[in-house]
């Protein structure tokens, strides 16, 4: 289910960059040939860059593709190491929980109040702040589930699984 | 607990985590929100968690927020994904097939190759983190192909992707013109030697690191024809027009180098569509891939940001140029110092984090002892770009590891950098020693 | 003693940053020390554009807070960048400043914010900075390629304009290239950051610079504060006026010089036509605000009346009596 989802979101990703992409060759193109660049551009590729960048952390979370430095921690103990995990995703649902939350806050105040951008088309400020709550959401998700796998892993002493 | 001690313990905390392998954006992220809940909870001396939760989300959520909702940091998912489409288009290979067949005799020859395209590179993109990012994505597994060391292939693109911001454009100058209210049209001029110099000495450290260990840049026994070379030189076309497409675009005012960077994408596509190496079908699954790897890039930056504002509020940074104040030096020393403090800095922070951090104190200091703000800039840019190829946070490192997907390990990457690190001092001091080599342009132009 | 955390979006550099550390000195000065202001620059807690929920929520006790950012959430700060004609810094911010302490609505919706009114901040009347084209009737925007950011876009926009949105700072090198033929720019500025270097022709405007920025204060922060001690800080705003205009007027006319006299670019004014026609563009955008003010309670055609009559106020005392510091 949640690798549904997920599937779904990195496509989403993907025809966020392609339309933001293409956004900006139009607006190059109508300012070099119709004297006008397209309206709300500026505004638009903001918009469609928080789809792009954030819907994919939930599955790099379940991929566990999260960088970090592993040359010291090679040379502890498996079991060691496994306790080390389950700190690791402690420290990331601290992370995960206080944008979650202050993303809330803000699509709650920017959906009630009606806020919208400035520009041509005085575009809604709440949906960007929707898709943040969204894909936080789905990271936190992920997060809870790692946690869970290797708090098991840790407490049995056997290895958790490379992906979930 | 002082808010000093608070901004100290916050260090030796991120470093603890990322030592234990807990990941790179958790550890710097987890301890900057949890420190700024602390910070705010005991302000005012009582604990107040009720107005604590309330600012910490604030802070949080902006700095997060306003990261990703950026116009221009859009470059870097559409540099990236350029990365893999040109890889996936033949684009990539061909170059490097070009660069091998031409470079076969030169020790390292390909790794060169590579810092030079960084340059090239550096000369449409104003980021480093871009420059890193991309480049790293095109170059690395080539090289990887080529059976080059992973020490060697990462490396050279990590410290190659530091020319970012030194080559113009660059967004340093661009923030240390509005800091020092300096000429950037100046600055950026005053970069590009120095750039070319890094670069020089980058190819330097590939020589002789390959020189004393052949095996790290194995040569093939094969030997090339002229007629082999003309061939293989023609057949990097693609890669050589997109190139000239994007400068010509950029320097004759068509587009911005954000705009370039959307631009080549769809270029790079569209040449590999019509060439028949993607098809329309496979583009989507492809920037699947690419946007798996920038969310982690920019989670790591988004936290990275929160952390610059816990060491605001802490005032930890301040405290450091105080230091300079606090003696009674000579402009040398003070030189010194400086590089002392924005080589600590550059452990942990970012470089616009440092720069809005410490230029504020640092420059009327600098003033005072008379020192030419053009060529401050560039010893500024200089040091801010050696801390991201410094552990333990290298910005430029871990985006190259995500870029690459992990595929070469940190610790890997950090243990081929001493080399270059080396060079960077060496450049470091002659670009002090010799303002000249700044100034050169910059006066010239006038 | 109360430590205060100030956020500024912008360097320590030029007046308004010497107006910014002014402010923190005079509330240090005027509490005899017990308060003291510790500035961040460059926007190191916040970027402008979320100064508003910041300083709402206390990441910063004290701070700027420029309403073009703000536009739809506090359109009574925004009312400062629609354009007045004749209105110069000095009058603009005295006006707002008026406004923000007299119109009781404001201060109610000042107290939802949660927030406190300090002082007021303008930019100089604006100018379009041109390298190539010289603009000297309104029909000259057509097709010219111009960097704006903020209200005066749509006008320039209305009038036929190839409008490019860039930040001032991206604009060096887009003047460079040649992607930008003008920009919208002020004078101190343009000279500030060398940008005089590659202009040859300018068009005054002489329509009121930026005018919604603000400094507000936190007002849990200021609650927290003895009765004389938010006295001092209340007790800034004229003094902050005056201080910053009058260096502002200063590096504004050594700006001219510079520009006039020694690089010699030609420098144009527009007809009351002219004027007239971009009254005619502007109304879409008038038209917004309305919306934007509406929106929040507020009685848009008599808001903008008051301030009119404001503006108006001002520009008559500084007719008879001039600028504060030049009367003795
Ligand atoms: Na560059
Ligand atoms: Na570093």
């Amino acid at each position: 289910m949640l690798n549904r989802i997920e599937q779904a979101l990195n496509t989403v990703a993907a025809l966020a960059i392609v339309a933001l992409c293409l956004l900006i060759v139009a607006n190059v193109l109508s300012r070099q040939f119709l004297q006008s660049g397209v309206p709300d551009v500026i505004v638009l590729v903001r918009e469609l860059m928080v789809p792009a960048i954030l819907f994919p952390l939930a599955s790099a979370t379940s991929q566990r593709a999260h960088v970090a430095i592993e040359f010291i921690a090679q040379h502890f103990p498996d079991g060691l190491n496994r306790w080390i995990a389950v700190l690791a995703a402690l420290t990331g649902l601290i992370v995960s929980t206080t944008l979650l939350w202050a993303g809330w806050n803000e699509f709650a105040k920017t959906f009630q109040s009606g806020s919208h951008y400035a520009g041509d088309f005085q575009l809604p400020k709440w949906p960007s702040r929707a898709m943040f709550v969204l894909a936080i959401a789905m990271f936190e998700l992920r997060l809870i589930q790692t946690l869970i796998v290797d708090l098991k892993a840790a407490l049995t002493g056997r290895p958790a699984p490379k992906t979930l | 607990m002082d808010l000093t001690t608070v901004g100290y313990v916050a260090c030796f905390a991120v470093l603890l985590l990322l030592a234990i392998r807990v990941p790179i954006a958790f550890a710097i992220g987890g301890v900057a929100v949890t420190a700024i809940f602390i910070v705010f909870a005991f302000r005012t001396g009582t604990f107040l968690p009720e107005r604590a939760i309330r600012t910490t989300l604030s802070l949080a959520f902006s700095s997060g927020f306003d990261l990703v909702h950026s116009y221009d940091l859009s470059m870097i998912p559409l540099f990236i994904a350029l990365g893999h489409i040109a890889y996936k288009a033949g684009i990539t290979t061909e170059i490097y097939e070009a660069a091998r067949v031409w470079l076969v005799r030169l020790p390292g020859g390909v790794a060169i190759a590579s810092v030079a395209g960084c340059g090239g590179f550096a000369a449409i993109s104003g980021s480093s983190i871009a420059c890193a990012s991309t480049m790293g994505r095109i170059c690395t597994p080539e090289m990887l192909r080529l059976n080059y060391d992973p020490r060697l292939a990462t490396a050279s693109v990590a410290a190659g992707g530091t020319l970012g911001s030194l080559i113009p454009p660059s967004v340093l100058f661009i923030i240390y013109g509005i800091f020092t209210e300096s000429s950037i049209s100046q600055l950026f001029l005053a970069g590009f030697f120095p750039g070319i110099l890094s670069l020089l000495g980058y190819a330097l450290v590939i020589l002789l690191w390959v020189r004393a260990r052949p095996e790290v840049a194995p040569i093939p026994d094969v030997t090339f024809s002229a007629r082999d070379k003309m061939m293989a030189a023609l057949r990097s076309w693609p890669a050589v027009t997109l190139f000239f497409v994007v400068l010509v675009g950029i320097y004759g005012g068509f587009f911005t180098a954000t705009e370039a960077a959307a631009i080549s994408l769809l270029f790079a596509t569209l040449l590999g569509i019509f060439r028949g190496h993607i098809r329309w079908a496979e583009v989507i699954p492809l920037l699947r891939e690419t946007m798996a790897t920038t969310g982690a890039i920019f989670f790591i930056a988004a936290c990275a940001k929160i952390f610059v504002a816990l060491i605001a509020l802490t005032g930890l940074s301040g405290d450091l140029v105080t230091l300079l104040d606090a003696s009674n030096i000579g402009p040398w020393t003070f030189v010194a110092m400086v590089c002392v403090i924005y080589l600590v800095l550059g452990m942990f922070l970012d470089p616009v984090g440092i720069m809005v951090l410490t230029l504020p104190l640092m420059i009327p200091m600098a003033e005072t002892y008379g020192l030419n703000l053009i060529w401050f800039g560039v010893v500024i840019v200089k040091l801010l770009e050696i801390g991201l190829i410094t552990p333990p946070v290298g910005l430029n490192v871990f985006v190259l590891a995500a870029a690459i997907e992990d595929r070469v390990e940190i610790g890997q990457i950090f243990s081929g950098l001493w080399r270059f690190l080396g060079i960077d001092l060496v450049v470091l001091l002659i670009l002090i020693a010799v303002p000249a080599i700044s100034l050169f342009l910059p006066m010239s132009m006038n | 003693e109360i430590k205060l955390i100030a956020n500024e979006p912008g360097p320590n550099r030029g007046v308004r940053a010497k107006a910014v550390e002014y402010i923190a000195e005079q509330i240090g000065e005027r509490t005899g020390g017990a308060v003291i202001v510790e500035q961040n620059w460059g926007g190191a807690l916040f970027k402008a554009n979320t100064a508003l929920t910041s300083i709402t929520n206390g990441v910063a006790d004290l701070g700027l807070i420029i309403g073009s950012y703000h536009q739809s959430e506090f359109p009574e700060l925004a009312m400062g960048d629609l354009p007045f004609e004749n209105a110069d810094p000095w009058v603009m911010m005295m006006a707002m400043a008026d406004m923000f302490t007299n119109n009781a609505q404001i201060q109610t919706r000042l107290e939802e914010l949660n927030l406190v009114y300090v002082a007021p901040f303008a930019t100089s009347q604006g100018m379009l900075a041109c390298k190539g084209p010289s603009i000297q009737k309104v029909e000259d925007f057509k097709g010219v390629k111009t960097r704006y950011a903020g209200a005066f876009g749509e006008i320039f926009s209305n009038l036929g304009g190839n409008m490019v949105d860039m930040s001032i700072y991206a604009a060096f090198q887009g003047m460079e290239t040649g992607l930008l033929e003008c920009t919208l720019n002020y004078p101190y500025f343009a000279v500030a950051t060398k940008m005089d270097d590659m202009l040859t022709s300018i068009t005054k405007l002489n329509f009121s610079g930026a005018s919604s920025l603000g400094t507000f204060m936190n007002k849990d922060s200021f609650d927290a504060l003895s009765a004389e001690q938010q006295a001092a800080v209340k007790g800034l705003r004229d003094d902050v006026v005056n201080f910053y205009s009058e260096r502002l007027f200063v590096a504004d006319d050594k700006a001219w010089v510079t520009m006039i006299e020694d690089k010699k670019i030609p420098v144009y004014e527009l007809s009351a036509e002219d004027y007239a026609k971009m009254d005619e563009a502007a109304k879409p955008m008038l038209a917004k605000w309305k919306a934007n003010a509406t929106d929040k309670g507020f009685d848009a055609d008599a808001l903008l009346a008051e301030m009119q009559a404001t503006v108006d106020k001002y520009n008559q005392i500084k007719a008879s009596q001039g600028y504060p510091w030049t009367r003795k």
